[in-house]
């Protein structure tokens, strides 16, 4: 069967190719033959000495000790098993996140009984509103049990002050638990347990050149978790056997994160000559995060084409050889109005949020990718604009 | 999967790669989108054009959320269910496939007027209004976008041009399928859009080529009801969604012989269900109205003298003239009925009927023929009842 993989991937936000390395990692696995990890024999010794190995990597990457390291079966997993797995006193706890959190935080936070929900406002640039965060939380009255936050915004690959909130935060809530997903920040940007100072850290696998189904959860050392996935494994942490294959995964991936962060002024430079090229169309643009260098990663152009419907514009894209997204697939396959852009753009311009793509691109991105990107979005925003007018 | 031997199997037919390039009419690798509804018409004519040598994209629309409540919904179209059926065809074929969300529009368009007709007293066509909404305008404006040539769909009619290159639909050749009369919104600059590579072929063919092709929904039951109302009948459907008017039924003269509680469970023509006490001659619904009466009579009351269809519209692109001799067709599955043209005013058409047609109903597509071929159309607004035909 012939793949309909598009010759230009810019969507590296969504998943990031395998590299090399991970290839050839698990392609030496899979050659080997399966073994249960918590077996007694050599070979299940084999694959809990390359799980644990694995674990140094990762632990490592982040600043963090192996111990802290609980495998998951992704970023969802990992953001599920911090937040529903939060042990609190409160009667009726608060959790706070902002509309810049992955959908699988809401989803968690949603599923927690009896809790209440509150959401910290952003600023139309998709960052947290320090100076608000700190008016809402830092009362007495405030009521913080869990603050789940955001690190890099997957859609608009804004970096968040994390550090800075969670001074705020601990300063009045000393007792309130503070999750951050680093799903999309791994690689990008430095992302270090201890400096971002939160008990709780979730990794992913596919957006660092590991495969989707391997993610992970630092946990602060003394905080207990009631395990989602109750089992021996993890430490008593995480129930299921292990994924060989994704812990070795992912490893390896963290292993290569110097070569990634090396690569991202590169990416940058594309990314901008990408904007350079769109912005030059005839078509109406309107981008979005368009912040300093320090405050987004340089990874992701999020652009609205005035009038035009994203979904049209992914699929004639796709169509034309290249492979970009917008808002957040859902299970049936189709595009709904991005959450995230429809936040920041307020709801004077709510039309822009249903217009909006993301290109994002990583270490593979070439100078052709981006003039072939360039090219198509010419070609489509054209015979769109021509079809609106029949 | 019914594994018979190869002795007992009819021959598979072959691909008809010749005749689908002479209907599509398209160079050999041209873009051509199918709307696949996930059933195996859709799918056949996916499979057969992707033999034929065409570069096929996927397009399913989805249409409306599934009652969570309603468990078995055989034979139904476009619900989420039938997406998944689209896609699994698709990758059997290694096609590009979208789901578009149409919901906003179906529910406006077809739903919607569905309920009002009901409550009006008018008995509506959802099947037409669907193709005129969204299969001849949303459908076919994704397709333009997407950059394809033609928009194929798996409906028994037969559509090609005359030899003054006039768009000519006609009855599909296996008349126990033909669904010309839901087509006839159809207009020229659509009409050369659009493709009906079934239309010369049986329903048995069809499902010989889902075979051949190894079409996992060549099986699929049929989907013959209101896709949206699934197993329920329409007036419950209006009654769970709001309800109609309740009202009186009375007789010609005026005089009260009932009450009813839902105006949708009835139609022109009806004859069971009407709740009045037996005996006597058998009673039919002639006329229903917005307040809920629906007046009973004779068979003989329910004769047709004039039609009035508003707004008529023209496959052809051209306009009838008074005294033409045309076939009207009001329900489906009825045979077509002589009448004549008596005016054409803007958009609306007046037939006088030349021979016996009993029960017309308001809000029903009456659509006009030349033979087998379909000259037009439009909803039925206004029915003048008497002894007009001889």
């Amino acid at each position: 069967m012939s793949s309909l993989r598009p010759s230009i991937y810019l969507d590296h936000h969504a998943s990031a190719p395998l590299t090399p390395a991970v290839r050839a990692a698990i392609g030496t696995l899979l050659g080997a033959g399966a073994a249960n990890p918590s077996s007694i024999h050599g070979a299940g010794q084999d694959a809990r000495h390359a799980i644990d190995r694995a674990r140094v990597v990762i632990a490592r990457a982040v600043g963090a000790k192996p111990r802290q390291v609980v495998l998951t079966s992704g970023a969802t997993e990992a953001n599920h098993a911090a937040i529903r797995g939060c042990v609190v006193t409160a009667a009726r706890p608060v959790a706070w996140s902002s509309a810049l959190a992955h959908p699988s935080v809401h989803a968690a936070i949603a599923a927690l009984p009896n809790w209440e929900a509150q959401s910290l406002p952003i600023t139309p640039t998709g960052h947290i509103d320090l100076a608000a965060a700190r008016q809402l939380l830092d009362t007495t009255d405030a009521r913080v049990d869990l603050l789940s936050v955001t690190l890099v915004s997957n859609e608009l690959g804004t970096i968040q002050r994390v550090s800075e909130l969670v001074g705020q935060v601990r300063a009045s809530h000393p007792k309130a638990l503070i999750h951050c997903d680093a799903s999309q920040a791994l690689g990008r940007v430095d992302v270090d347990f201890g400096s971002l100072g939160v008990d709780l850290l979730t990794l992913s696998g596919h957006k660092i050149g590991a495969p989707a189904g391997i993610g992970a959860l630092i946990i602060a050392d003394g905080l207990v978790l009631r395990p989602v996935l109750p089992g021996h494994q993890e430490g008593e942490r995480r129930g299921g056997t292990e994924n060989l294959i994704g812990a070795v995964a992912l490893g390896t991936a963290c292993g290569e994160l110097p070569w990634r962060r090396a690569q991202m002024q590169h990416v940058r430079k594309l990314r901008d000559a990408l904007w350079a090229g769109i912005s030059e169309l005839e078509v109406e643009t309107v981008r979005h995060a368009d912040v300093g260098q320090d405050q987004e990663t340089g990874t992701c152009l999020s652009v609205a084409f005035v009038g035009l419907s994203a979904s049209d514009l992914v699929m004639s894209l796709d169509v034309e050889g290249v492979a970009v997204s917008a808002g957040s697939a859902c299970s049936s396959g189709t595009l709904s109005a991005s959450p995230v852009i429809a936040a920041i753009v307020g709801e004077d311009d709510s039309g822009l949020a249903a217009s909006t793509l993301r290109f994002s691109l990583g270490p593979e991105s070439t100078t052709q990718d981006v003039d072939g990107a360039i090219a198509a979005t010419a070609l489509v925003t054209t015979r769109l604009a021509q079809q609106q007018r029949r | 999967m019914n594994q018979a031997t190869t002795t007992d199997m009819p021959q598979p037919p072959a691909a008809p790669v010749a005749e689908m390039r002479a209907d599509i009419g398209l160079p050999v690798g041209s873009r051509v989108a199918v709307a696949m509804s996930g059933g195996v018409d859709s799918s056949v004519v996916a499979g057969l054009l992707v033999e034929a040598g065409y570069e096929v994209i996927g397009l399913t629309a989805r249409l409306y959320d599934v009652d969570p409540t309603e468990v078995a919904r055989p034979g139904s179209c476009c619900a989420p269910e039938d997406a998944r059926d689209a896609r699994g065809v698709s990758a059997t074929l290694g096609i590009r496939h979208y789901v578009l969300d149409e919901r906003e529009i179906f529910h406006r368009d077809v739903i919607q007027p569905f309920l009002d007709d009901w409550r009006a007293g008018r008995t509506p066509n959802p099947c037409v209004a669907c193709n005129r909404s969204l299969k001849f305008d949303r459908l076919v404006a994704r397709a333009r976008a997407l950059g394809a040539q033609a928009l194929a769909t798996g409906h028994y009619a037969r559509l090609d041009r005359d030899e003054n290159g006039r768009a000519r639909l006609r009855r599909g050749q296996d008349r126990g399928k033909d669904q010309a009369y839901f087509l006839y919104p159809l207009e020229p600059d659509v009409a050369s859009f659009l493709r009906f590579p079934l239309g010369a072929m049986s329903k048995q063919e069809v499902r010989d080529h889902g075979q051949r092709l190894d079409l996992a929904v060549s099986d699929k039951p049929e989907s013959m009801d209101i896709c949206f109302v699934g197993a329920k009948k329409p007036a419950e459907w209006v009654a769970s969604h709001g309800g109609a008017p309740s009202g009186t039924l009375v007789d010609l003269s005026g005089m009260r012989l009932g009450k009813h509680d839902n105006l949708a469970k009835f139609t022109v023509g009806q004859r069971r269900g009407l709740g009045l006490p037996g005996g006597g001659e058998a009673k039919y619904v002639v006329a229903k109205a917005a307040d809920g009466t629906v007046t009973v009579g004779d068979h003989a009351d329910l004769r047709v003298e004039r039609l009035t269809l508003t707004p008529y519209s023209s496959v052809t692109g051209d306009e009838l003239k008074p005294g033409r001799r045309v076939g009207i067709q009001v329900r489906h599955r009825a045979r077509p009925v002589s009448a004549e043209v008596e005016l054409v005013n803007g958009d609306q058409l007046v037939l006088r009927l030349c021979a016996d047609l009993h029960g017309a109903a308001c809000g029903q597509a009456g659509v006009v023929f030349d033979e087998e071929r379909v000259l037009g159309g439009g909803t039925i607004t206004d029915v003048t009842r008497g002894a007009g035909a001889q």
